[in-house]
């Protein structure tokens, strides 16, 4: 053993965020960590960084007793973790990244930037990297960054390595880079710990799990046999039903219409259309221009050259504040800088679409704010105890749901939601499917952007894919598969 | 022994209630230390005179700092004010002596001055998108340099005895500019906690992104909150003319941005915007005050006082950049 946490408890407050949950890990096993958001994983970890003191339990490494009582004791005794954001400084060099803080030095005054940059080297061939070490990092791909992020870890003799969500912002091509990696690691007797909500990844390669549930351990068991589904079920404690709702062909009359769009270099010459009770998805690798055209038929860019026609009438809308006015509402895929006020409550946050509903003579009326917050925050079944409450409190799946349930408030006919369940657990998931397709439902038009592939072709009527901010093909639902898809989001 | 106990459990709770509240109000918290101290050490300190004196000294750089208030709340600066206030008072001045306007009107005429030069600060960052920072060093350039032009450098009188006693007078022991000053944060507090405009700009200060996505007239917000800032200088200017009968417009106003500016930190309010409270400049500008009045009472230099209004706002600001 490697490793074990035994008996850890831990509470914030009055809150048990973790009670008396336990892990093990052999040496160079790659161990999943699943349960859903708010399940206790990200504290767990932190433990283990060193960021947090356990109130009880113990901490073996290779049958020692220790004391993790800071993130650098914990990453002497090798322990890296690798976050979901990453933590490299944009202007500097992959060698001065890797070697931040103990550069090797000249004089013992300047820094030996050719040793540096060998070190790097021999690091980066010994995982088969092509990177070149005096590349600057903000030119990097985030899927390279994070290899930089790896490689820094590595660099410091990681026996552990923890990894949260290392997928979630990677392309595809990317991701089989990311395995490639985990599987060297592995057979270099690096143990790993794997986080992700990506069910399907975890079979690939991972050889135990451990599920938490509500800061409860549940069970660890070997990957082996698993399906999916079972998985899903240990990790919400009971049977979940299809996660996809039916998709309906109630399709009504056109309410969006966009021809020969133009905004170079981000896209060119797009156009197609959205009826009511449609759920349209655009798929594509990440840079083939889809949020940049949403964004642009929503006011906030503008066009070169085409035309928007809502309803029917060629409109141009010069800002967001004209989109909204219309009935046009848009999720964006960054939900902490770009969707919400997270020091602001979670009603302030919902009634800021539609405020003109909510006041009179530009006073704010708060029975009438906090009739309408509730009747949607219950509609979308959002976990909140107080809706004064900030909104940055809340997980991240109820955060989710709270930007769904402002565009609700406005009664948004029109709804763009960029990448709606990134970050968020199985449970919340099925919740935000379920109510696109009543969305869809009502008469509402819906279009999604996702990297997310079965998540498209579970719940879209049609799915464009771009390439390069072109649309390169359309898809019908009936006839639409991972395949084709792909083999259109490549430019093949 | 056990409804001891409870008592005792219920003063613990109670105490803790308290320490909370004065932690939520730590501006309010500091003035009050501030106060007991100064009125410990000082015998003339705590005395009605002195307390009057205080609070005619605060009004000035109040009126000025209530409308900055609401720039600050966007993330932004507003440095013209000094001009503005020279630029207004030269209205007032000029329309009483040159044209003979009558007291109210050329008051009227120095508030609106203003909210003129404010719209058009606003106007110019909200659809030209020029950081506020520039575009007021700009105004402040411009407008001073106007009056300096239509003084000549020099100070301009009024006419009307009667309009000193606007700004000296008194009325039932109070001095009479502490009256507007309180409408005015009255007001600015209820516009900033129960109204659009208020909701809107601590939103657009929070997260400029996520406001102008959720559909929020940003430019307007912008403008407005700047047609505040320069309403509130203009009525700056009104209390300085009416407490000189004169406005000089080579020294007027000067350094009086910057004066705002300190107070508003001192009050706990954030320098990227979105947090807040006017209850906090309020004390914010009372805490200055106070301290360089108790310097006086305690012989200390006036050159020197600077020294400690510049360790205060590097203090607070460090405190704050240690939270993160």
């Amino acid at each position: 053993m490697v490793l074990e946490m035994i008996g850890i408890n831990k509470g914030f407050f009055n809150v048990k965020a973790l009670n008396n949950v336990s892990l093990n890990l052999q040496k160079g096993e790659v161990h999943a960590l699943v349960g859903e958001n708010g399940a206790g994983k990200s504290t767990l970890m932190k433990i283990l960084a060193g960021i947090y003191q356990p109130d009880e339990g113990e901490i073996r490494l290779n049958g020692k007793q220790v004391i993790l009582s800071s993130p650098n004791v914990s990453q002497n005794y090798g322990i890296s973790i690798i976050h979901q954001e990453l933590n490299l400084i944009p202007n500097m060099t992959v060698a001065e990244n890797i070697f931040l803080g103990r550069e090797p030095k000249k004089l013992g005054l300047f820094s030996n930037i050719h040793h540096m940059n060998r070190e790097t080297k021999k690091l980066l061939e010994r995982f088969d990297l092509n990177l070149d070490p005096n590349a600057i990092v903000s030119s990097l791909s985030i899927g390279e960054q994070q290899i930089v992020e790896i490689a820094k870890a590595m660099s410091r003799n990681a026996e552990i390595l923890i990894m949260d969500e290392p997928t979630a912002v990677l392309e595809e091509r990317e991701v089989q880079k990311l395995f490639d990696l985990i599987y060297q690691f592995k057979n270099q007797g690096v143990s790993i710990i794997y986080i992700s909500h990506r069910l399907n990844e975890l079979k690939r390669f991972c050889d135990r799990l451990t599920v938490l549930r509500d800061g409860q351990f549940v069970k660890t068991l070997p990957m082996e046999g698993l399906t999916e589904k079972e998985i899903a079920n240990l990790m919400v404690g009971r049977e979940l039903n299809e996660l996809y709702p039916a998709i309906r062909n109630t399709i009504g009359e056109e309410i969006l219409r966009v021809e020969s769009l133009t905004r170079k270099p981000n896209f060119e010459d797009v156009s197609f259309s959205v009826k009511r009770g449609e759920i349209i998805g655009f798929a594509g690798l990440i840079g083939a221009g889809r949020t940049e055209l949403v964004r642009t038929i929503f006011g906030d860019w503008r066009p070169d050259g085409g035309a928007i026609f809502w309803k029917g009438k060629k409109t141009d809308f010069r800002s967001p504040e004209d989109a909204v006015k219309a009935g046009i509402g848009f999720a964006t895929e960054d939900r902490k800088h770009t969707g919400l006020f997270l020091d602001m409550s979670v009603s302030q946050n919902i009634s800021v679409t539609c405020t003109r509903k909510v006041s009179k003579w530009h006073f704010i009326r708060k029975q009438v704010e906090g009739k309408l917050v509730q009747r949607n925050i219950e509609q979308l079944n959002v976990k909140v105890n107080k809706i004064t409450n900030p909104v940055k409190n809340l997980s991240g799946g109820n955060q989710q749901k709270v930007v769904l349930a402002k565009w609700m408030a406005a009664e948004s006919e029109l709804f763009i939601l960029d990448e709606p369940t990134r970050g968020i657990d199985v449970g919340a998931k099925g919740e935000i499917y379920e109510l696109i397709s009543q969305l869809a439902a009502e008469g509402k038009a819906v279009i999604i952007i996702s990297s997310d592939l079965p998540e498209l072709l579970g719940i879209c009527n049609r799915i464009l894919v771009m390439y390069r901010g072109q649309i390169k093909g359309e898809l019908d639902h009936s006839i639409a598969n991972e395949q084709n898809v792909m083999v259109l989001a490549a430019g093949v | 022994m056990l409804i001891n106990k409870r008592r005792m459990q219920l003063t613990h709770l109670e105490r803790i209630h308290a320490i909370k509240w004065l932690a939520n109000y730590k501006s309010l918290a500091s003035m009050l230390i501030i106060f007991v101290i100064a009125s410990m050490t000082s015998h003339y300190f705590f005395t009605w005179e002195n307390m009057v004196n205080i609070v005619r000294q605060a009004s000035m750089i109040g009126i000025i700092a209530l409308g900055v208030h609401f720039v600050v709340l966007l993330g932004m600066f507003d440095l013209s004010v000094g001009s503005v206030l020279v630029i207004s008072g030269t209205v007032i001045m000029a329309s009483q002596n040159v044209f003979g306007t009558d007291i109210f009107l050329s008051m009227i005429l120095g508030v609106v001055t203003g909210c003129i030069v404010g719209f058009l600060n606003g106007f110019i960052i909200a659809y030209g998108r020029v950081p506020s920072f520039i575009t007021t060093i700009a105004a402040m350039f411009i407008f001073r340099s106007l009056a300096l032009w239509y003084g000549s450098g020099g100070a301009l009188n009024g006419n009307y005895i009667r309009y000193t006693e606007l700004g000296h007078g008194s009325t039932w022991g109070i001095p009479n500019l502490v009256f507007p000053l309180i409408v005015v944060a009255v007001s600015a507090h209820i516009i900033l906690t129960k109204t659009l405009l208020g909701r809107y700009i601590y939103a657009l200060g929070q997260n400029p992104m996520a406001a102008s996505l959720s559909g929020a007239p940003t430019r307007w917000i912008v403008i407005t909150a700047f047609a505040i800032s320069g309403t509130a200088a203009g009525m700056g200017a009104v209390f300085e003319t009416s407490r000189l009968n004169s406005i000089s417009t080579s020294t007027s106003g000067i350094f009086y941005e910057l004066d705002v500016m300190s107070a508003i930190v001192i009050g706990g309010s954030n320098l990227k915007g979105g947090k807040g409270s006017i209850l906090g400049t309020v004390c914010g500008v009372l805490m200055l005050t106070m301290i360089s009045n108790y310097m006086n009472l305690q012989n200390v230099s006036p050159y020197l006082q600077g020294i400690l209004k510049g360790i205060l706002v590097l203090v607070i600001l460090y405190r704050k950049s240690r939270k993160g």
